[in-house]
C-alpha cells in the first residue's frame, strides 16, 4: 500500500504536462469594425505526446459574452484545430492567434459593417480554456 | 418404484429488523470482502480528478467596446449655416443664442479675450452635444497633438462649469482652463471614450474622483507636467509680442494654446499656382492650407454654395493639408459619419469623409463638397483658423 501511494504521489508531480504563455489577454477600448489580434503559446511540458482541446466559456461578472466574437487559429499549420491539438517532443508548442472581430453596437451601424452586433457597449470578457484529453 | 420424496421439515426463526440493518449487514460483509481493493480504488479515482483539474488553463480575455463619436470645430459650425440653424437656440453663458448670425459672430471670434475664447468653443461644444448627442460621456482625458488634458467630467457637466463661469465671470486661468477643454475636444474629431460615469461607477465601483487621483498620480507624471506647464506659459508670453509674421510659424505648435494667436483679419491669398505646386514641405503645406483656407473660409460665409472660384481655391488647399495630417481623421469620419448622422445632414457628413479621403472619388459632390472638404480641413490642421 505504501509503495502504491508513492506512484500516486509521483504521477501528481508530473501533471503539468503543458503550460501557455499568458494567462490574460486585454484588447483595451475597442471601436466597431475593427479586427484585433493577440497571441498566446502552449507549450509542453513533459516528454509524452499530450492532446489538448480549447474550450471558451462566457466570463461571469459584469462583463457581457465576448466569446462569440473570437476566433482561435493555430499559426503553424500543423492541423490543429480547437477541438483536437497536439504537443510532443517533436513539436513541443502551439502558436495559437486570438482574432477578435469587434460587434457593432445596435443603432449605431456602419453600412459597411461585416461583423456581429451586439446590443451595448461596455465590458466584454471570455475565459479561454486549454484542457488536457487524458 | 421407491418414493424419493420426502418431507423434511427446517425450522426457520424469522427475526424481525429494519431494512437498514439488513444493508448495513450487507455492507459489512462487502467490505469484509472486497477490503483494501475498494479503498485503492477510491484513492486512484481520487488522484485522476486531481490531475484533469490541474491541467485546466484559463485565458482571460476582456474588451471594452465602444462608439466613437464625432466633434466638430467651430469652424465648422460657422461654415456650415444649413446644420447649426437647427440647433438654435443655444444658451451660452446667461445669455441665448437665437439667430445664426449671433452664433456666427460668437464662433468666428478673433478676440484675444479668454472670454470670447471660451464662448466660441462652448458655443461649438454645444451645437455637438445637440447635433452627435456627445453630452453624457464621460471622459477621462483628451489626447491631442501631444498633449494629454485631464478632464474626468461628463461633456455635459463640462458644459455647465463653462456656463457658470461665463455667468459668474471667472478668473483668466479658470476660463482658459475649461477652454482649453472644450478646445481639445472639439478638435478631437472622434471623442473614443465608451463609457458614462454611471457606466463607470457601475462597472468599477470607483467614484468620479476616485478616478481623477488615480490619474494625476499614476499616469501623469511630474517630468509630463512640467514641459506641458512651461509650454502654455512660454505661448503665453510670446503671444502677446507676436506680430503678423510670428502668426504661421506658431500654427504647427500644440492646438490648445493656438487658439490664442490672434488670425490675420486681412486675408493675404497666396498665388493660386503656389497652393498646387507645393505637394512636399508639410509645413509650408500647412501655412499655405491656412492662408487658402482663411481665404476661402471668410469667402466661404457668404457665399455657401461654394460654386465660385474662390471655393475651388479653397478645395485645393483642403487637398492639400489632408496629405499632411487631415487625412487621417477625415478618413474616420468618412467612416463613421454615414452610420451616426441622420437625416439629411448625416448624408453631409458621409459626404465629406469620401470627399476628404478621396476613396470614392467624389468629384461627383463638385462644388460643395469641395466646399465642405475645405471648410472641414483647414480647422483640423490649422486650429488657428477655427476661431476666425
Amino acid at each position: 500500500m505504501i509503495s502504491f501511494q508513492s506512484f500516486i504521489i509521483s504521477v501528481e508531480a508530473n501533471a503539468g504536462v503543458i503550460s501557455v504563455s499568458t494567462y490574460g489577454v486585454d484588447y483595451g477600448i475597442v471601436f466597431p469594425g475593427e479586427q484585433l489580434e493577440k497571441e498566446f503559446i502552449v507549450y509542453l511540458a513533459t516528454t509524452t505526446e499530450v492532446e489538448y482541446i480549447i474550450t471558451q466559456t462566457p466570463k461571469p461578472g459584469s462583463y457581457s459574452d465576448l466569446c462569440p466574437f473570437l476566433e482561435k487559429i493555430s499559426e503553424e499549420g500543423e492541423g490543429d484545430t480547437a477541438t483536437s491539438s497536439t504537443v510532443s517532443p517533436a513539436d513541443p508548442s502551439d502558436t495559437w492567434k486570438i482574432i477578435f472581430k469587434v460587434p457593432a453596437i445596435l443603432g449605431f451601424v456602419a453600412q459597411d459593417h461585416i461583423f456581429g452586433i451586439v446590443s451595448n457597449g461596455g465590458d466584454y470578457g471570455c475565459d479561454i480554456g486549454v484542457e488536457i484529453i487524458e | 418404484m421407491p418414493n424419493y420424496n420426502q418431507t423434511t421439515e427446517i425450522p426457520v426463526k424469522i427475526i424481525k429488523s429494519s431494512k437498514m440493518q439488513f444493508i448495513s449487514g450487507l455492507f459489512k460483509k462487502l467490505l469484509k470482502r472486497s477490503g483494501n481493493f475498494v479503498l485503492i480504488l477510491a484513492i486512484i479515482s481520487s488522484q485522476v480528478y486531481l490531475l484533469s483539474a490541474f491541467e485546466a488553463h484559463v485565458i482571460n480575455v476582456t474588451a471594452r467596446i465602444c462608439i466613437p463619436l464625432e466633434t466638430r470645430t467651430p469652424g465648422y459650425w460657422k461654415t456650415h449655416q444649413e446644420v447649426t440653424e437647427l440647433l438654435l437656440p443655444v444658451t451660452l453663458g446667461c445669455d441665448e443664442i437665437t439667430t445664426f448670425e449671433q452664433a456666427f459672430d460668437i464662433l468666428d471670434s478673433s478676440a484675444e479675450a479668454m472670454r470670447k475664447k471660451l464662448e466660441s468653443h462652448l458655443l461649438a461644444m454645444k451645437f455637438n452635444i445637440k447635433y452627435y448627442g456627445v453630452g453624457e460621456y464621460f471622459t477621462e482625458s483628451c489626447y491631442y497633438e501631444g498633449q494629454d488634458i485631464p478632464i474626468n467630467t461628463t461633456i455635459n457637466e463640462l458644459v455647465a462649469e463653462a456656463d457658470l463661469l461665463l455667468c459668474n465671470s471667472g478668473t483668466r486661468e479658470e476660463l482658459e482652463d475649461i477652454k482649453d477643454k472644450l478646445d481639445c475636444l472639439n478638435n478631437l474629431h472622434q471623442i473614443r471614450e465608451c463609457a458614462t460615469s454611471f457606466q463607470l461607477t457601475r462597472f468599477f465601483a470607483l467614484p468620479t474622483v476616485t478616478i481623477e487621483e488615480t490619474y494625476s498620480t499614476s499616469t501623469v507624471t511630474e517630468s509630463q507636467i512640467e514641459p506641458e506647464m512651461f509650454l502654455l506659459e512660454e505661448e503665453i508670453t510670446t503671444l502677446e509680442t507676436t506680430t503678423t509674421t510670428e502668426e504661421i510659424t506658431t500654427t504647427t505648435e500644440a492646438t490648445t494654446t493656438e487658439e490664442s494667436t490672434p488670425p490675420p483679419e486681412e486675408p493675404t491669398p497666396p498665388p493660386a499656382e503656389e497652393t498646387t505646386e507645393e505637394g512636399t514641405n508639410q509645413e509650408e503645406q500647412t501655412t499655405e492650407g491656412e492662408q487658402t483656407t482663411t481665404e476661402g473660409e471668410t469667402t466661404e460665409g457668404g457665399t455657401e454654395d461654394g460654386s465660385s472660384s474662390e471655393s475651388t481655391e479653397g478645395t485645393e488647399a483642403g487637398e492639400g493639408t489632408e496629405a499632411t495630417e487631415g487625412g487621417e481623421s477625415t478618413g474616420d469620419e468618412g467612416g463613421t459619419g454615414g452610420e451616426e448622422g441622420s437625416g439629411g445632414e448625416a448624408g453631409t457628413e458621409g459626404g465629406e469623409g469620401t470627399g476628404d479621403t478621396g476613396e470614392t472619388g467624389d468629384s461627383s459632390s463638385t462644388g460643395e463638397g469641395g466646399e465642405e472638404a475645405s471648410g472641414e480641413t483647414s480647422p483640423e490642421t490649422n486650429p488657428t483658423t477655427n476661431t476666425e
